[in-house]
């Protein structure tokens, strides 16, 4: 069983090469290949949580060998669960890929950055320490960023794609640091041994705070938590199905991941909770309310990912369940956002265009793709029994015992939630159609993969319920079910108030509002973080670059100059004692 | 005294290459490949040698070697660290010679190119291993007179070059001169020649011991750039001719760092821990912890903020060595095993990647020369493994991962946090905080090289020119380098004591 979880990370890393290679040969054999090895993931994925009996770590070749960091790999619930999930639905995506990215440049390109991110975000899961851990995050980061830029003659692309990297970067330095600091004091970056190691000599209290804050940082970077979420909506310039896998269902989720395996560690200190929760509910509710007002459908999906993972963090932080409330919404938030994402990639094939305004009434002519988004919205709005509304009312019943703020806030919440899906699937899919000719319903390897997940999301509960890898006793409390219908009610209230009207554009629904005005506004530049970006690189960076660069003045007698005079600096400090 | 045996075989193809030009009748056209295959060989022999030792070699601590009846008879110190930046050499060295074949193919004066880089790199191998300061000082100084010879050295012999190798003459010559300076002081006060003896320097007298120590290591910190002395470095590499530039960053600015590792060695007495962060300082070396912190951080600041302002490839790459020579002194100034071993691995590692930067920062496809980022602009849509070159070189600058660079750069960061105390701590941060300024210039290159369109409308374009012969040697280097990464423990098993 254990080879499983090598192959598992080793196999679609090793067909990357292959990738280019068959692609000079054949395209479709190209395509089918990299179907073709994610689908063997995927089996191998499978296999391993149907054989899992007991947690294990393995470890293999020593890597770094000065700290004896080896090669290993972690076999245990969550891991395995995720592991799966994972290599099903890049399987999924990839077949959607085939039909999605016909008659693409570049595809060679496309298919083996996918298969290198598979591989590397299955190998991130299955790490055994946190070494190996920010090795693959790492390379999951440059995957995401250059299949952002993938179509790189759009200067929007290639900007977005660079933003990517540099604004997960600076989330990932933090991590970087947490991860060398556990090393300098505990020798050993292994989970266990961390684990172990809490609370006692070289690993007090301050050194947990410290690692701990900065592990969040990391995470908040890769999982698009204010204040370093400005790459999320911009990485919606890439394809749409690498928005679906990775700033959807799988990379995003890498930071929410490491936090619940770092559990123990931050349930050390409340402080480090709190955080967590402050993190989580703030990015709840600044993601939910600008995917209301953002126009463009991939935004407001990208928006809602934000709030998704706001929720997950929040129900980390709020720390009851071990972390099993947040991997459950995590798999249930990958099924129904991808199912989302892959829709809305369908709408955008037919019709060429992402703006929510410009579309609509494409019920009738894309009815396979209706479906998908329909039950996309509803399980995002939690309505019952699909997984969102599980995953949903199991955090808030969880936080009503021990966080009644949280539970509130995030029962709040919901209601937007309801807003901005359902005003989504008005705009696009009913109302009067505004293209100028009927669009197509999808190709059928576009239309399987969406209705895989349209079953997923109805009955993947049970599966969940089912499986005995990470055993999520869901106990939901009848005034949380009680809540969140009213939530989800009011919510639909709304939009059909507003989408009855005959002034269905949101300007005039605004009126003359100012207040509101500015409100919207504010939240269409994404709360005004990447001004405050901007300006730090403007003002701050450039300046000083500016000014560092009068030292190279390339005159001899002033490069002498400088010599001569830290010499004798040297020797007047040396000789005032003062050295 | 394979290392003798070496240094005579490389001083004899030096020779061999002098003589070889003078054939030039016989095989006018085949000139650049004659010579430039026996100064290869020659290296790929050394190379080869070098494997052989160290496969035969047991022993886990120096050896010293102290011959009598050789030509470069003096003391010599081999350990695990000489031979790792030797192997460096030679790789860095046949890599780049190779390139010259096909770089050096219009040029006239084939047969001094190619003595002048043996002379180089034979040279470097001498500063390495040397074991006292007559031979430090004396390989020093040919190592700089090759390396001068070497930058003047551009085909139409322009002003810049000139002007550049004048300048390196002036400031490295000053360099030197204040090492002589401090070298003379610590024989006045130690009696003995041999850097073991600086161990015993600041026991006696510790006021001129260390104004000695640090004059020592701003002589030699000129040639590793380090921050009032790094003036020359962008001017220099970015006049000098493509190869020689990349032998200049990814050999002998590390050779600059390396002898200030031998510096401090004796003082901190770390060959003899087994421990990796056993701190073994003397009293008085805290103070000089102090200055080289401060300097390395003054050092990295200047080269990251500097390649933001740049417009050219070459100069962003030199004001990036500025950059990454003060990461290594940092970790150097922790005085750890474990701040030296990072430094070594650094040293291979930045030596490998920044060479083959080098190498194709001039192929714009229509000559070798021309590196301005305009005229490199959309090279990856002419090109597609050019383009994936430059962004995968990019990448491995800034410590990603699976490229070498990133253990590299952990270690280094490891080592000022193992150091355990939050002066350190605090450098450990800045270093982190500066490799992630360096993103904003290599991302740059990326955007602009790599994915970006070209500038001017297709048909103007030139038709490109991209030689194997051009390729092979940078493609080589980003295959070591991603073969370290991935496979770290095959090189640094041999750097653990």
């Amino acid at each position: 069983m254990i080879y499983a979880a090598w192959l598992i990370w080793a196999v679609p890393i090793i067909s990357v090469p292959f990738i280019p290679l068959i692609g000079m040969v054949s395209q479709r054999g190209r395509n089918w290949f990299a179907v073709l090895a994610s689908a063997l993931t995927a089996f191998i994925g499978f296999y391993l949580a149907a054989s899992f009996s007991s947690g294990m770590t393995e470890s293999s070749i020593i890597w770094l060998p000065i700290f004896k960091v080896p090669v290993q790999v972690l076999v245990d619930g969550t891991s395995v669960l995720l592991a799966a999930f994972i290599s099903f639905l890049s399987f999924l995506i990839v077949l959607y890929s085939v039909g999605y990215m016909k008659g693409e440049k570049g595809q060679s390109r496309y298919y083996s950055l996918i298969l290198l991110f598979v591989g590397a975000m299955l190998g991130l899961v299955m790490a055994g320490n946190l070494i190996q851990l920010y090795f693959f995050w790492e390379i999951v980061g440059i995957c995401s960023a250059f299949l952002i830029a993938f179509w790189y003659d759009k200067p929007e692309a290639r900007r977005a794609g660079l933003k990517a990297f540099v604004v997960t970067r600076f989330g990932d330095i933090a991590l970087f640091i947490a991860v060398l600091i556990v090393l300098a004091n505990l020798k050993t970056t292994n989970y266990a041994s961390i684990f172990s190691a809490i609370g006692s000599k070289p690993f007090g209290t301050n050194t947990v705070l410290l690692v701990g804050i900065l592990l969040l940082i990391g995470a908040m970077g890769k999982s698009a938590q204010v204040p370093l979420h400005v790459w999320l909506p911009d990485a919606m310039e890439g394809p749409t199905p690498v928005s679906a896998l990775i700033h959807a269902a799988t990379m995003v989720n890498a930071g929410v991941y490491l936090v619940i395996r770092m559990f123990p560690l931050f349930s050390y200190s409340s402080t480090l909770l709190v955080l967590v929760t402050i993190v989580g509910l703030t990015s709840m509710i600044f993601g939910a309310a600008c995917a209301v007002v953002s126009e463009d459908l991939k935004r407001i999906l990208a928006y809602s990912t934000i709030s998704q993972l706001g929720i997950m963090f929040a129900s980390i932080g709020v720390g009851t369940t071990l972390g099993a409330t947040a991997t459950y919404h995590l798999i249930s938030q990958g099924l129904f956002k991808a199912l989302a994402f892959l829709a809305a990639g369908s709408v955008i094939t037919a019709t060429g265009s992402r703006n929510v305004e410009e579309l609509g009434g494409l019920r009738k002519s894309m009815k396979y793709t209706y479906i998908g988004f329909l039950f996309a919205m509803l399980a995002m709005s939690g309505v019952p029994p699909l997984i969102g509304f599980w995953s949903k009312d199991w955090i808030v019943s969880t936080a009503l015992t021990s966080n009644v703020v949280a539970a509130i806030l995030i029962a709040l919440s919901s209601v937007l939630t309801t807003i901005y899906s359902f005003r989504a699937l008005f705009k696009v899919f009913y109302g009067k159609s505004k293209l100028p000719n009927e669009p197509k319903e999808s190709s059928t390897v576009m239309i399987v993969p969406i209705m895989t997940l349209v079953v997923s999301v109805t009955v993947g509960w049970l599966v969940l319920d089912y499986q005995r890898l990470v055993p999520f006793n869901i106990t939901i409390d009848p005034l949380t079910i009680g809540m969140s219908l009213a939530a989800i009610a009011s919510g639909i209230g709304i939009v059909y108030v507003a989408f009855s009207s005959r002034t269905a554009q949101t300007q005039s629904l605004m009126g003359r509002n100012a207040p509101l005005i500015a409100l919207r506004k504010y939240l269409l530049e994404g709360l005004g973080f990447d001004k405050f970006y901007g300006f730090l690189y403007s003002r701050i960076v450039l300046p000083l670059a500016k000014t560092s660069s009068y030292l190279e003045s390339g005159w001899l007698g002033v490069n002498m100059g400088l010599m001569l005079a830290s010499v004798l600096l040297i020797i007047f400090l040396v000789a005032l004692k003062v050295i | 005294m394979w290392l003798l045996t070496v240094m005579e075989i490389e001083f004899t193809a030096a020779m061999i290459c002098l003589a070889a030009d003078y054939g030039r009748k016989c095989y006018a056209k085949w000139r650049p490949y004659v010579v430039g295959s026996i100064a290869t060989g020659s290296l790929i022999i050394s190379l080869v040698y070098l494997l052989y030792y160290r496969w035969t070699y047991n022993e886990t601590s120096s050896v010293s070697l102290r011959p009598t009846t050789s030509t470069f008879a003096s003391l010599y110190i081999i350990n695990e660290y000489t031979i790792f930046v030797i192997f460096t050499a030679f790789v860095v060295g046949i890599a780049v010679s190779i390139y010259s074949w096909k770089y050096l193919s219009q040029d006239d004066n084939v047969g001094p190119f190619f003595s002048l880089l043996i002379l180089l790199l034979t040279s470097v191998v001498g500063v390495v291993s040397a074991g006292d300061f007559l031979s430090l000082f004396l390989f020093w100084e040919a190592m700089s007179i090759s390396a001068y010879g070497l930058v003047a050295f551009y085909k139409e012999s322009s002003q810049i070059s000139l002007e550049a190798s004048l300048k390196y003459i002036f400031l490295a010559g000053a360099g030197s001169l204040l090492a002589l300076y401090g070298i003379s002081l610590v024989y006045s006060i130690t009696g003995s020649i041999d850097l073991s003896s600086l161990g015993s320097l600041l026991e006696t007298n510790t006021e001129v011991g260390v104004f000695a120590l640090i004059i020592i290591m701003l002589g030699f910190g000129v040639e590793a750039a380090i921050f009032p002395l790094h003036t020359w470095l962008p001017d220099v590499y970015s006049a000098a001719p493509l190869p020689v530039s990349a032998v200049l960053s990814g050999i002998v600015t590390e050779t600059g760092v390396f002898v200030l590792l031998k510096i401090i060695q004796p003082l901190s007495a770390v060959t003899t821990a087994t421990n990796v962060n056993t701190l073994l300082k003397l009293s008085s070396t805290e103070e000089i912890q102090g200055i080289l912190a401060v300097l390395a951080i003054l050092t990295m600041f200047i080269g990251n903020l500097g390649g933001y302002v740049q417009t050219n490839v070459k100069r962003i790459l030199s004001f990036s060595s500025i950059a990454q020579m003060g990461y290594m002194i940092a970790a150097l100034s922790t005085f750890s095993v474990l701040g030296i071993v990072a430094v070594v691995f650094m040293i291979w590692n930045h030596g490998i990647s920044k060479s083959g930067f080098f190498l194709m920062s001039g192929l714009n496809g229509k000559n070798y020369e021309d590196s301005e980022l305009d005229n490199l602009q959309g090279l990856g849509q002419k090109n597609k493994v050019v383009g994936i070159m430059f962004a995968s070189n990019s990448l491995a600058m800034v410590g990603s991962p699976p490229f070498g660079m990133f253990w590299a750069e952990l270690l280094i960061v490891e080592a000022l946090i193992a150091a355990s105390s939050t002066f350190f701590f605090a450098v450990a941060v800045i270093v982190v905080l500066n490799i992630f300024l360096s993103l904003g210039y290599y991302l740059r290159i990326i955007n602009r090289v790599a994915l970006n369109a070209p500038d001017r409308p297709q048909e103007n374009m030139p038709k490109s020119n991209f030689s194997l012969g051009l390729l092979i040697p940078p493609l080589l280097l980003i295959a070591l380098s991603l073969l370290t990464g991935i496979f770290p423990y095959l090189l640094l098993d041999h750097l653990i004591l």
